[in-house]
């Protein structure tokens, strides 16, 4: 029995290891894109390369990043795909100005209860769901449906806002002063920063998850459920305790976009277009690894921004959007991140080719 | 005025550049870069020598996605302002200084709101105009007042974009949802008495997003302050049918059923009134444009003659207006209706305050638009003044009747171009 | 303040309710068609669903309007469009990722639905619109039955049974059957499945644009109005049980009923979170749904 664990769990490692997530790696890209507002005044010959991409398009990219990567945790290291993760991210928003509003709270206490509520939520939809065994799109439309019905539950209830909503109380209303006391800030600089923070964060618990035996057992509950169980790991339990984190670690970004923006809506912090914009930089990037959602935020937030720039005929740069996101995923399934190492076998093959050529 | 970020788009940017004595829209776009400091438009406080050229307006609305259909006109209202004011001879007080106007696509979306605010300050823009959407408003008023630029909202109807925070760049002409509401409230059951119509009950039809609700909660209020109960309220959702809501309004029986919709659903209404056989004595609207667009009017038919409606719109005993809206529908083919009218009063109110700054500073047009009154405007509301939250003071919202294939004012009597028939 | 129905109203009005409820959830059942086939055969979730019903629509408003010919007469041409077109997007980007992850999936059908929602945008202008067509109502003792939705109804019938009889009653339909019951099992008697992919993704997309051709007879409509029937369309699907046709339909006229009594006596939209709840809780306890099952019904 235990001979067979091993052996499942070698296997496993040795598939999970293709992955990139060497901590060096992740270090680099964290620094690189930490840089960001300073690489992108850079100007060369007088044209700025990156000057298209503004601090508040940065601030956007980087909230999808956090969230695909709190996202990661449960659909690409266990596998249980999610389609409804914008429940956490729209709760960790209300959450956070409801505590102020309601409860004279800071908003970093209501973030928190945010993290726990959506917790908690997470929980009670895993707990269901993994318990009727619930698979593949069966459960990613569950979780959308549990998405959409927060959403109308949103809209429909006055306590809760209804379609209006909240807006962002001013600091003097909670006792304090723009700041990093009072999660808000005159400008957008200290923004940046602070959404870059929570993504290091976050991206540290991913790393440190996926590289203990907790993320091994996340990984094998992936590429061979049954087994995994048969070996004896509490499937369920890890799959509960994945979908709690995730859940929680989603509300995060939630709460930042809720103190950057001026109002909440279940239109904007709860919109099914939020579902596919938390999941697509994870799997763009590459599922399952770190740099991934990072990677894949910096890929699919300034391709959109620059079409919607750089094309006059409005409509056409979704087209355009709609196209490269075809086409990324048809040659590289396996994410962005795949291309160095993909890159590096073509050149291994074309040096030495198999199958006996002229030399 | 100083360049703000130092950041450049790339490639085109849509330059709709208003020419001058022939009135035709040229389309120009440059390559490469383009806006700020290579325009003319860049005077800065303190130069007396020569006028600019151009001033600047930055139209931030909604060209793509689901409100496109009405951000795409209230963008060309915007350029038709800035058209014909150029063809009368520019902004005098500049001597004769033309007025350029660069559009962006918010799609309607809040992360976009800021951002193309942003671009349009960044490309050169004196003053802002938009956004329909009332989070993307917000979201631009933020930027505006950070930037210091004058921004006149277009249209936005939700109640707190002025009052929840103190913003003295932001300024909004028209009637907030709440101010219709409690217009509606009080002139229409007046009207249709004076008509014979007798309304004590009402069923609310309503859209089931921010302004729909806002103006649902207000008619609750007030109607009750006006002798008529709320018996029915019944939502409408984006791609609906109006059938069960329509069975609910039989089943009710109201004197009236107030709509407060964008155009396809009180279009459905009607539809589904129709299959049903089912007419209340009155039918009105709250800040439905379907009663001001002539092309749903047709679409509504008979049913909807007589309707009473309450919105923001242009003054009908104002030759100038008439005008306006024969050219606006020559110019672009396209609908003229209380947004494009309401958006096209914003725009004269900009171009007051350019006047009155006789600068292109945006501190001076600022300090303008906050002190003068605007007269000469479109809108069938009077002079509009801005109070020390940006709010017009004088914003009103005058009730229509639909009589036969178009719909005219009929109360206050200051604004009316027709008496009410029933 | 009004809120919810307090006492039952006149058995005129329920009725009415009724006759509404079963003529949505006809129409209901006609949009979960394409979707439920696509799904059933070939275990793909096509999110380009909605978008699909909004290309037919406007290729029969176009044709329509320019031709000056009665928007019934076109719908045939515009299924016909629509199969072309599903068999075009099969090869561009459906068929490459058959065996990829469901993720991959997602953002490809995704990816389809923003190309088609946009164009359409573009060529036709976001304005709402209308069919050149006008339309009455049926009256039954005192309730009535707007045309445009019981022609829609009728269709659906039509619809159902011809694509019910195809499956179960052609060669090429049993091979389709067979497929979607194991698709190893299906290759290795000899079925050429790829092609059936073709097929099915056509034909689905057919059925989609059948849906869309038809919803404006009662409707108003713009390039946005797939993706609202998409979301209950699913709710259809997963009731009525994967796969399954009559499922469809049945699973159509619950959650039509559901939607119009709903409205009716639910403050709000509340409606729409009890058809969630019910979406979840047939998920949980009978994912196959209604209908489905095993043998392909």
């Amino acid at each position: 029995m235990r001979e067979r664990a091993e052996d499942l769990l070698g296997r496993v490692v040795s598939l999970r290891d293709r992955h990139l997530s060497r901590p060096m790696v992740i270090v680099v890209v964290l620094a690189v894109v930490g840089l960001m507002p300073h690489l992108r005044s850079i100007s060369v010959a007088g044209v700025a390369p990156l000057g298209w991409l503004s601090i508040n398009m940065l601030v956007i990219t980087l909230v999808w990043a956090t969230a695909a990567q709190a996202w990661n945790i449960m659909s690409g290291y266990t596998g249980q795909f999610s389609f409804g993760h914008a429940a956490f991210f729209g709760i960790g928003a209300y959450a956070t100005i409801m505590a102020i509003r309601e409860g004279g709270l800071s908003p970093w206490v209501g973030m928190l209860i945010g993290a726990g509520v959506a917790a908690v939520v997470g929980l009670v939809v895993g707990g269901l769901t993994f318990r009727y065994e619930l698979q593949g799109h069966y459960f990613a439309l569950a979780t959308l449906a549990v998405a959409e019905l927060l959403r109308y539950t949103f809209n429909s209830v006055p306590f809760l806002g209804e379609g209006s909503g909240f807006f962002k109380p001013f600091p003097r209303e909670y006792g304090s002063e723009f700041g990093l006391a009072a999660f808000q800030f005159q400008s957008q600089e200290p923004y940046f920063y602070l959404i870059f923070t929570f993504l290091v964060v976050i991206t540290a618990v991913a790393w440190v998850i996926r590289s203990s035996k907790l993320g091994l057992y996340f990984f094998a509950i992936r590429e061979r459920e049954r087994a995994a169980a048969a070996v004896g790991i509490p499937t369920v339990r890890y799959k509960l305790l994945a979908f709690g984190v995730s859940a929680a670690l989603t509300a995060i970004p939630g709460a930042f976009w809720a103190m950057y923006f001026d109002t909440i809506r279940p239109d904007t912090v709860f919109a099914i277009l939020i579902n596919v914009e938390i999941l697509l930089p994870a799997v763009v990037g590459g599922l399952g690894t770190v740099v991934g959602p990072i990677v894949g935020s910096f890929v699919v937030t300034p391709i959109s921004e620059y079409a919607r720039q750089s094309v006059d005929l409005h409509g056409l740069n979704n087209i355009i959007y709609g196209v490269v996101l075809i086409l990324i995923v048809l040659y590289s399934p396996r994410g962005v991140v795949s291309w160095p190492a993909r890159a590096s076998d073509l050149v291994a093959r074309w040096r030495s080719p198999t199958g006996g050529t002229d030399e | 005025m100083t360049q703000r970020d130092g950041h450049r788009s790339p490639g085109r940017r849509t330059f709709i550049k208003i020419g001058g004595a022939a009135g035709v829209t040229a389309l120009a776009g440059c390559t490469g870069g383009d806006g700020g400091g290579e325009t003319d438009s860049g005077a800065t406080t303190g130069e007396t020598d020569s006028a600019p050229e151009t001033i600047v307006i930055g139209s931030n609305h909604p060209l793509t996605g689901g409100l496109s259909y009405t951000g795409g006109r209230m963008d060309q209202a915007v350029q038709l302002a800035a058209m014909l004011t150029n063809e009368a001879g520019g902004i005098s007080s500049l001597g004769g200084a033309e007025l350029e106007v660069i559009s962006g696509d918010n799609e309607g979306a809040q992360e976009l709101g800021a951002e193309v605010a942003q671009q349009l300050i960044d490309d050169g823009a004196h003053v802002l105009t938009g956004c329909y959407s009332s989070p993307v408003s917000t979201a631009a008023a933020r930027v505006a007042e950070r930037a210091q630029v004058p921004f006149v909202i277009s249209v936005s109807v939700a109640n707190s974009i002025l009052q929840e925070t103190q913003l003295n760049y932001v300024y909004r002409p028209q009637p907030s949802a709440a101010q219709m509401g409690i217009d509606h409230a009080r002139l229409m059951p007046q009207i249709a008495a004076d008509g014979g119509i007798d309304v004590t009950t009402a069923g609310l039809y309503y859209i089931d997003i921010s302004f729909g609700q806002s103006i649902r909660d207000t008619l609750r209020e007030e109607l009750p302050k006006n002798g008529v109960e709320v018996v029915a309220e019944t939502p409408i959702n984006f791609g609906e049918t109006a059938d069960t809501q329509v069975t609910q309004l039989r089943d009710a029986d109201p004197d009236v059923v107030i709509s407060t919709t964008y155009n396809a659903e009180t279009v459905e209404l009607v539809r589904a009134m129709d299959a049903q056989n089912y007419a209340p004595p009155l039918l009105a609207g709250c800040s439905s444009a379907a009663f001001n667009d002539v092309g749903s009017i047709e679409q509504m038919g008979a049913t909807a003659d007589g309707s009473l409606a309450t919105n923001f719109a242009l003054d009908p005993t104002d030759a100038r207006a008439a005008e306006v809206q024969s050219r606006f529908e020559s110019e672009f083919g396209e609908a003229f209706d209380a947004n494009v009218a309401m958006t096209f009063a914003s725009v004269q109110a900009i171009i007051a305050g350019i006047e009155a700054a006789g600068s292109a500073d945006t501190d001076a047009i600022n300090d303008a638009l906050g002190s003068i009154t605007v007269e000469d405007h479109i809108a069938a509301m009077p002079p509009m003044s801005f109070d020390d939250r940006g709010e017009n003071a004088n914003a009103l919202a005058p009730l229509f009747q639909v009589q036969g294939d178009n719909s005219y004012v009929v109360a206050p009597e200051d604004y009316a171009a027709r008496s009410p028939t029933f | 303040m009004v809120t919810a129905v307090t006492m039952l109203p006149d058995p005129a009005i329920l009725l009415q309710l009724l006759a509404f409820g079963l003529l949505l959830g006809g129409i209901y059942g006609l949009v979960a068609l394409g979707l439920t086939l696509i799904f059933g055969v070939m275990d793909v979730i096509n999110f380009a669903h909605g978008a699909m019903m909004v290309v037919a629509m406007y290729i029969v408003w176009a044709t329509a309007t320019t031709f000056g010919i009665s928007p019934l007469v076109v719908i045939p041409l515009a299924v016909l469009a629509l199969f072309g077109l599903g068999v075009a997007i099969h090869r561009g980007a459906i068929a490459p990722i058959m065996d990829a992850p469901q993720e991959n999936q997602l953002i490809v059908t995704f990816g389809v639905l923003l190309i088609l929602v946009s164009a359409v945008e573009m060529v036709f202008s976001p304005d709402p619109r209308q069919y050149p067509i006008e339309l009455g109502s049926q009256q039954v003792g005192s309730t009535f039955i707007p045309d445009g939705q019981l022609i829609a109804l009728i269709i659906a019938i039509i619809a159902i049974a011809a694509t019910w009889g195809f499956l179960h009653r052609t060669r090429l339909g049993r091979a389709m059957r067979a497929t979607a019951d194991n698709r190893q099992g299906a290759q290795y008697v000899g079925i050429n499945v790829p092609r059936i992919d073709y097929l099915t993704f056509g034909l689905g997309a057919a059925l989609a644009g059948l849906a869309g051709a038809v919803v404006p007879l009662f409707q108003t409509f713009d390039p946005f109005i797939g993706d609202r029937w998409l979301i209950n369309a699913f709710v259809v699907v997963i009731l009525g049980g994967l796969g399954s046709f009559p499922g469809a339909l049945i699973g159509g006229m619950i959650i039509g009923l559901v939607q119009v009594f709903g409205l009716f006596f639910l403050p709000g939209s509340f409606y729409q979170v009890v058809i969630f709840g019910i979406f979840i809780l047939v998920l949980l306890l009978k994912p196959r749904g209604l209908l489905g099952g095993d043998v392909y019904a």
